[in-house]
């Protein structure tokens, strides 16, 4: 994997443990391999984006990270925990959350019924509702929607709650999968707002994104995975200038 | 006595289809017919052999729609209890019948319900999965109700009604034979093992024939099997009437041996009937010529021998749900996996694997 | 067919699901012995596409001529029998059966199966199977091959069927490295015996390897088509690949805006 100016501001983290350790990782359907040696860091506080064309693992690796997948091989750490092939819900328990593609949501629960799902896992009740209040101060449009199926709500909405019900499990790590695929681009600016103040308020974000332009502008640090492989990984902004990543996602490279 | 001739046929059964030397095989398959031949002069009742071909032979016609093709009916009786009917009217000489002797009737018994597969095929065969399976299974009850309410059809114009089914009165068959009965169910044993060499001959030949590949192409992937050129529509009602034909030559002959045709359920139209031929077939092999052979030969040696245990009585019920169980645990793939996957050791580590393999 | 006709003559072919465009207004040729390329993004409309070319779905409108002769609405295996062959993304080897009684199949069945008796469909087999090199692998159960073996059982049993044009959809998904090179070699060796190629692959690289020409789909539209490194340069490409934003960013957005 090429690093691109050495990782400007990783040097500065070398100090520090990462929260999300990813060594050597294969992963496979059957015996269809998807995912080759994936090796990759994601410090407390940063925001990581995962880009790579279609059909180059993305929606894969996360699941392995995830627990929804078993990886063939490799270790996944989060805070010093091992998960590699643990299942989903001890991810979960650990503090990786996963905000899937497409978004998931219990359709016919209200919103409110929707974000308390979310926290389905805590015992602590009173942090609970602190965080409820939190929460819906970040998004503000969901407080109007409280009693409204979730099925019912623009993308946009919808989004919005499985952002938050993502959010209410208290994530160490919280992983999202195509925030902006099929939102009109107003929208995907308030999205990225949100998600400053989220990791402002100290929350770890992993960003899988198609759109390469948006990822990378949020993100603090990029990989780009081509075809099940790590290829190049480097500062979003210096991964938004270099004329390999475009060789990645027409698979030129 | 039949245990000994069911046991020996099967595991003679079970080398002809294995895949042992030729010589063996060749061998295996020379002594099972000299078994077949020789038994009635062995047993003092044939009529239990009797009964084990004809459900071999209904159920070898299950195996080309069930097995080859992939689609399990569950309504198989209707078309041995149409069989059965249709030899019936041809063969009585009440009103509305037509006096026709047995051995020129049999054949054309196939054809009617071949001729009413064909009808609901081309409907059902649309349906894929457990919903051709439900379908099926009404049709299995919805033919029977409707043959148990028929009496006399006629054609205007005519004075003559076409053909009589007796309503809930059923049909009484003239008898067969005038010579003595032991004489009778020699014919009848013949007969039937003559139905299940022609119905396994039958299974032989699909399986090497273009129309067999196509068939197993169709129960692999229908889409897969429709772009390399195959007409699947065409197949599955094609397959779906010539598994009824021989199903329902076997009611035919079954309608002889009774005597008579009648609505209830333990009759002709016995719907326990449309679960044998599907426990057969899965005992001996889905989808493989000698399946049903060997699925009959075992079920009903294990009927014999827990009859001999137990005394007589309707044990089919307890011991059909044990068997289902213990085969879809130990050998969704029937007898044959067994047979095919060595021996000793490797035998039984096969049925652990199937017992511990996750299967949706 | 008149000299210079197009193989396959793709028009306005379009299909709606419950509403929505899966493809819509894409119309292209293939000439006969071209290897064209067929790319997009996830959820362009490739295999709905593929799926209309050979039968599996009916266009809600538009036309597909082959030879010449209307295929749109036609059944599948009409399609097979007329000298189209594919395969599918997610091979479908018919378990159950050998190697050699898979590729028998589409000797038996496709554009020559009304001609051979299954014996004559065997021997057929056995030639495709040498050509694709499985032969060693002939009397296995289809499903006992690894990934790149049922990859090409899939082919043969395409191959099989001696097809004018072969469809081939994204063979080369889960191959890596000398896979993807092996796989390269022996689609020119198929060509090479006179059958045309429609090929959707990611892997661009094989496009780029063995395409003459490829045709891009974006959200069900043509939104290019033409040599491959004109092709990939394109700003309409680059922005479907990488996003509108990145492609204003670069100064590579498309001169007209696409409509919406």
């Amino acid at each position: 994997m090429t690093e691109i100016a050495a990782g400007r501001r990783r040097l500065a983290l070398a100090g520090s443990a990462p929260l999300l350790q990813v060594r050597g990782l294969h992963a496979a359907y059957d015996d269809i391999q998807v995912l080759w040696d994936i090796t990759l860091d994601i410090y407390p506080g940063e925001i990581v984006a995962l880009v790579g064309a279609n059909g180059a693992g993305k929606s894969t690796l996360l699941a392995t990270l995830s627990g929804l997948l078993r990886p063939t091989a490799g270790t996944i750490q989060l805070a010093g925990q091992t998960l590699a092939g643990a299942p989903a819900h001890t991810a979960v328990a650990a503090g990786l959350i996963h905000v899937p593609e497409g978004r998931r949501l219990f359709s016919a629960l209200t919103v409110a019924e929707n974000l308390r799902m979310g926290a389905f896992l805590r015992h602590d009740q009173a942090a609970v509702e602190a965080d409820y209040a939190h929460i819906l101060d970040l998004f503000p449009r969901l407080k109007v929607r409280l009693v409204t199926a979730a099925g019912k709500l623009s993308g946009g909405e919808q989004q919005m709650v499985a952002l938050a019900r993502g959010l209410m499990a208290r994530p160490l790590l919280l992983m999202i999968d195509e925030l902006s695929l099929g939102l009109a681009p107003v929208i995907v600016d308030t999205l990225i707002e949100i998600l400053h103040t989220v990791n402002a308020g100290g929350t770890t974000l992993l960003l899988v994104e198609q759109d390469v332009q948006t990822a990378l502008e949020l993100a603090h640090y990029g990989y780009v995975l081509e075809t099940g492989t790590l290829t190049l990984q480097g500062d979003g902004a210096d991964l938004l200038h270099d004329s390999r990543i475009q060789q990645a996602f027409l698979g030129l490279a | 006595m039949n245990l000994v001739i069911l046991i020996a046929g099967l595991t003679l059964s079970i080398v002809t289809a294995g895949r042992g030397p030729v010589l063996w095989r060749r061998g295996s398959l020379a002594a099972l017919a000299l078994l077949a031949l020789a038994a009635p002069l062995i047993t003092p009742n044939p009529l239990t052999l009797t009964a084990v071909y004809i459900a071999g032979a209904a159920a070898a016609g299950w195996n080309i729609i069930g097995g080859f093709t992939g689609y399990a009916a569950f309504g198989q009786a209707a078309f041995f209890g149409l069989g059965g009917y249709a030899t019936a009217v041809l063969v009585a000489r009440s009103a509305g019948s037509y006096g026709v002797p047995a051995p020129l009737a049999l054949p054309v018994a196939g054809l009617v319900p071949a001729l009413i597969a064909v009808l609901i095929g081309l409907v059902v065969l649309r349906l894929r999965g457990h919903y051709f399976a439900i379908a099926t299974l009404g049709i299995g009850i919805a033919v029977r109700e409707l043959v148990n309410n028929v009496d006399c059809v006629g054609v205007p114009g005519l004075t003559k009604p076409l053909f009589c089914l007796g309503a809930a009165g059923g049909i009484i068959l003239p008898p067969v034979h005038r010579s003595e009965v032991a004489v009778t169910n020699l014919t009848f044993y013949f007969a039937a093992l003559g139905l299940l060499a022609g119905g396994t001959a039958a299974l032989w030949l699909l399986n090497r024939s273009k129309f067999g590949y196509g068939l197993r192409a169709i129960r692999a992937n229908e889409e897969a099997a429709a772009v390399m050129g195959i007409q699947t529509t065409r197949f599955k009602v094609a397959a779906f009437a010539a598994g009824a034909a021989l199903t329902g030559f076997a009611g035919g002959l079954q309608a002889l041996i009774n005597g008579s045709v009648l609505p209830d359920q333990s009759s002709i139209f016995d719907p326990y009937r449309s679960l044998e031929v599907i426990l057969i077939c899965l005992i001996g092999g889905v989808g493989t010529v000698w399946g049903p052979v060997i699925g009959a030969l075992l079920l009903y040696a294990v009927q014999e021998a827990l009859i001999g245990l137990l005394g007589s009585g309707d044990w089919r019920p307890v011991f059909f749900g044990a068997f289902v169980i213990l085969l879809i645990l130990f050998l969704p793939r029937g007898l044959q996996q067994f047979t095919t996957g060595g021996g000793g050791r490797r035998t039984w580590r096969t049925l652990w694997r199937n017992l511990t393999a996750n299967r949706v | 067919m008149a000299r210079g006709d197009p193989l396959l003559r793709v028009v306005d072919a379009t299909r709606f699901y419950g509403g929505v465009a899966a493809v819509e207004g894409v119309s292209f040729d293939v000439q006969p012995g071209e290897i064209l390329g067929l790319i997009g993004p996830n959820g362009a409309g490739k295999t709905t596409l593929v799926n209309l070319i050979s039968g599996l779905t009916a266009p809600s409108r538009g036309h597909i001529l082959f030879q010449g002769r209307a295929l749109a609405g036609r059944p599948a295996h009409a399609v097979g029998r007329a000298g189209i062959a594919r395969t599918f993304q997610v091979v479908r080897p018919f378990q159950g059966l050998t190697v050699r009684e898979n590729v028998a199949v589409g000797a038996m069945y496709g554009r020559g199966g009304a001609t051979r008796n299954a014996a004559q469909a065997f021997a057929h087999a056995d030639s495709v199977l040498a050509q694709v090199n499985l032969t060693a692998r002939a009397t296995d159960p289809a499903e006992s091959l690894p990934i790149a073996g049922r990859k090409r059982l899939e082919l043969a049993k395409a191959l099989a069927m001696d097809p004018a044009l072969l469809l081939l959809d994204e063979a080369m998904a889960g191959l890596r490295g000398t896979e993807i090179d092996e796989a390269m070699a022996l689609i020119r060796r198929i060509h090479a015996t006179g059958v045309t190629i429609l090929i959707i692959e990611h892997v661009m690289k094989v496009i780029q390897g063995v395409c003459d020409r490829v045709v891009v789909l974006d959200y069900g539209r043509k939104i290019a088509d033409g040599p491959p490194a004109t092709v990939m340069a394109d700003p309409a490409v680059i922005q479907a690949y990488l996003g509108r934003r990145y492609a204003q960013a670069h100064g590579l957005a498309p001169a007209t805006e696409p409509s919406a």
